[in-house]
């Protein structure tokens, strides 16, 4: 399969798998925004919800880098500034999810 | 080395139409996704970081401005997620009717406000 057509289809592939954790996600955000430090703490030793967070972190961010990806071959011409704001992108789909998911189990230990 | 591949249409020159609205929108809202995941990883930080560090957090929170961002951060996973729903079945083959695009597109829009605000009330 062309290069192209693998990334398309990868991206779709981790969006209709983030689906459902996405909405379960949602309806627990507004919670978490508005609970106080013990029941934020609480919440993240339960192992299930850190477990389905860490998927969210990482399809999300895995389907953000291709995405914006897309937004760069279409908005960007120098080459050269491309090649930048892809590698800045791919490093923050990186530490983003390996920095929150580390910190997440810490917590939970 | 100088890429051959056509550019996309520049958005001040694109005549304003519902399709048109919607497709930038759902761009957009990917960039505010990637700001609202990066600030739940704040949230988480600041968590890690102990009581002192969460407080300053809460405080934030409090405010009508933290209340903004929370519903905002809501509506545009709610938007990117049912939109993102819709570009599937074009992926797939189905929709591309223009009353259907239409219809499907009006869809979206008052479901990703439902969504935000039955998000919010349960």
């Amino acid at each position: 399969m062309n290069r192209v057509v693998s990334k398309w289809l990868l991206q779709r592939v981790a969006a209709v798998i983030l689906l459902p954790f996405l909405v379960w996600f949602l309806f627990h955000f507004d919670n978490l925004m508005t609970s106080n430090y013990s029941e934020a703490l609480m919440f993240l030793s339960n192992k299930t919800y850190v477990g389905i967070l860490s998927l969210v972190f990482i399809l999300a961010f895995f389907h953000m880098r291709i995405g914006m990806g897309e937004i760069f071959e279409d908005y960007i011409h120098d080459e050269k500034v491309k090649k930048i704001a892809s590698g800045l992108i791919l490093l923050i789909s990186l530490i983003i999810p390996v920095a929150a998911i580390a910190a997440m189990v810490i917590l939970g230990l | 080395m100088k890429s051959e591949s056509p550019l996309s249409p520049h958005l001040q020159v694109y005549k304003w139409q519902l399709s048109s609205i919607l497709s930038i929108t759902h761009r957009m809202t990917s960039v505010f996704n990637l700001a609202g995941m990066t600030f739940f990883a704040l949230w988480i930080f600041m968590l890690f970081l102990g009581e002192n560090f969460y407080n300053l957090f809460e405080i934030f929170a409090s405010t009508v401005f933290g209340k903004f961002i929370f519903v905002g951060i809501t509506w545009s996973f709610s938007y990117h997620l049912l939109n993102g729903i819709r570009h599937l079945f074009w992926d797939m083959g189905y929709g591309y009717e223009l009353k259907i695009a239409n219809l499907s597109g009006i869809l979206v829009l008052l479901s990703s406000f439902i969504l935000t605000f039955l998000v919010w009330i349960f």
